[in-house]
């Protein structure tokens, strides 16, 4: 498996939420993280930055929005149209 | 993150600052530069003040002849670039720049104006515009043709900004704005709003979409200055939107994307919307230097008693801890690298150090300070405004705490 596969992208996503921002919480990788409150916008600038370094990506400011980055799936999604 | 966003830079300027590190000698052509722009305000821009200061923001006070001056000079092109009719230059060059701007100028209500237009609407601008967008505006607010402002604040939710409650319903190929948006500054002249509104109020801040209105578009009311404490030499006001019909092609960003244009636009305004005030405390403090050694108490000058060295030896430190945190906010930015936590802290910084020593600077004055013939106490009343726009204090150290690793 490389980092390019969607699956291992995911357990990256949910390593990275559950050591900071979502300690402690249980969460599903269809959970709405932005609408719910759950992440608020500094932790969402936080892991932009941190998608930014694993998948050694860009991420222009105009692709952070909900469409993107409302849940794990949506940013599955998001790295998948990247081609990460 | 930023790289496809930033300016393209002249060459000379982004090989000296790479191969230097984080060096902030000004070379030659920066030396020159600034030189240029302290001579060319000291000249040209602080005529009239007391007299704008005393009447606040109407035309008839000038600062929109002085705005044009600004414009010709090339200020608000500095960071441009050259394609869409700026020099190019990089953001350490311009905040160099614009800092000797505040050192001949003590107009500190005109040169916020100046960098508010340069951080808060032409950079939003140009980093989320259409190419369309971008031909179309930003020619006009560098050339002095448009005043620019930024809306986002109204009185309901303040710090909270993103709670907003103006909206912009789709319709018609375009979106109907309603709402009011309070405290804007140049809004009450300003040809062109950035206006945020909610595009989809259940998604609450991620929601929020920007709009380009213009100053002619019905429905769209400015609303008169108000009179304030400081900075009385620009307007500042209301706005007002009712059932104003923009166009699909004046969003700017995607559907939803205002909470990022909003971070992204306030890690540039907070970085460097107090460049010029950094030159003004420069000049602030080589106006205390003089008072102090010339003024005698008790048959010795003032600056020779430790409570009033201490004072400028404070000032002089905040001077330089400002202009620091201001270079190396523009060289992050010239590195393409993220700074909101150098953002916040230069924010809070330059605002705290510029109320700070513009007290001082009134203590050291003594009863000359208090009155207000020399311009002591309008930097005083001037600086109180940088502790509240683009954030409060509160709002900055929580976003510093909130990013520490
Ligand atoms: C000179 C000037 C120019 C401005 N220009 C513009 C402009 O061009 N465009 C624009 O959109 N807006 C502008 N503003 C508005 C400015 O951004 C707001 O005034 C500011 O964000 C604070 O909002 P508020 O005044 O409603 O204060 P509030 O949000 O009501 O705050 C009142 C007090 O409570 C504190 N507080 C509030 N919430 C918290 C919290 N969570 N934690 C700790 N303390 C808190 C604040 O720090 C403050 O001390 C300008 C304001 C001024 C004074």
């Amino acid at each position: 498996m490389t980092k390019t596969d969607n699956a291992q992208a995911r357990a990256a996503i949910r390593a990275y939420l559950a050591s900071s921002p979502l300690a402690g919480h249980e969460f599903q990788d269809s959970d709405e993280l932005l609408l719910s409150g759950l992440l608020d916008s500094l932790s969402v600038m936080r892991l932009v930055a941190f998608l930014e370094m694993e998948f050694g990506i860009t991420i222009p400011p105009e692709d952070i929005t909900v469409t993107n980055l409302a849940s794990i799936d949506a940013m599955a999604a998001y790295l998948a149209r990247e081609k990460v | 993150m930023q790289w496809r966003h930033i300016s393209p830079v002249k060459r000379s300027e982004r090989m000296a600052e790479r191969s230097e590190g984080m060096s902030f000698d000004p070379t030659d052509e920066q030396r020159a530069l600034c030189a240029s722009a302290r001579e060319f305000a000291e000249s040209t821009l602080n005529a009239g003040l007391a007299e704008r200061d005393r009447h606040g923001a109407g035309q008839e006070a000038g600062w929109r002849g002085l705005w044009q001056k600004c414009a010709d000079f090339g200020l608000f092109g500095l960071c441009i670039p050259q394609e869409y009719g700026g020099a190019g230059h990089s953001t350490l060059t311009t905040i160099m720049a614009l800092e000797a701007i505040g050192r001949g100028c003590a107009d500190n209500g005109l040169t916020l104006g100046i960098n508010g237009q340069i951080w808060a609407v032409l950079k939003p601008i140009l980093s989320f515009g259409t190419d369309a967008q971008k031909r179309k505006y930003v020619p006009g607010l560098i050339d002095g043709r448009l005043v620019g402002a930024h809306g986002l604040t109204e009185l309901e939710t303040g710090s909270d900004a993103m709670s907003l409650k103006t909206t912009a319903e789709a319709c018609d190929g375009g979106y109907v704005l309603n709402g009011t948006k309070a405290y804007i500054g140049m809004g009450p002249d300003c040809d062109l709003a950035l206006v945020f509104a909610s595009t989809t109020p259940d998604h609450g801040a991620w929601g929020v979409s920007a709009f380009l209105v213009e100053a002619g578009d019905a429905g769209f009311e400015r609303g008169q200055p108000e009179e304030k404490m400081g900075l009385r030499s620009v307007p500042l006001g209301g706005l007002r939107l009712t059932d104003c019909w923009v166009p699909e092609d004046r969003r700017l960003g995607p559907v939803g994307a205002g909470m990022s244009i909003f971070q992204h636009t306030m890690e540039w305004e907070r970085s460097f919307i107090f460049s010029s005030h950094v030159g003004a405390m420069a000049r602030q403090l080589d106006e205390c230097v003089a008072y102090s050694r010339n003024r005698e108490t008790f048959g010795t000058p003032i600056g020779e008693n430790q409570s009033v060295s201490n004072r400028l030896a404070e000032m002089r430190l905040r001077v330089e801890t400002s202009r620091l945190l201001l270079y190396r906010a523009a060289w992050l930015k010239d590195m393409g690298r993220p700074s909101a936590l150098e953002a916040a802290m230069a924010k809070l910084h330059i605002s705290e150090a510029f109320a700070a020593s513009s007290l001082d600077a009134v203590r050291i004055f003594g009863g000359r300070g208090y009155l207000s013939a020399d311009g002591i106490e309008r930097n005083l009343r001037d600086a109180t405004g940088g502790l509240i726009y683009s954030g409060t204090s509160d709002i900055q150290r929580q976003i510093i705490a909130r990013l520490l690793d």
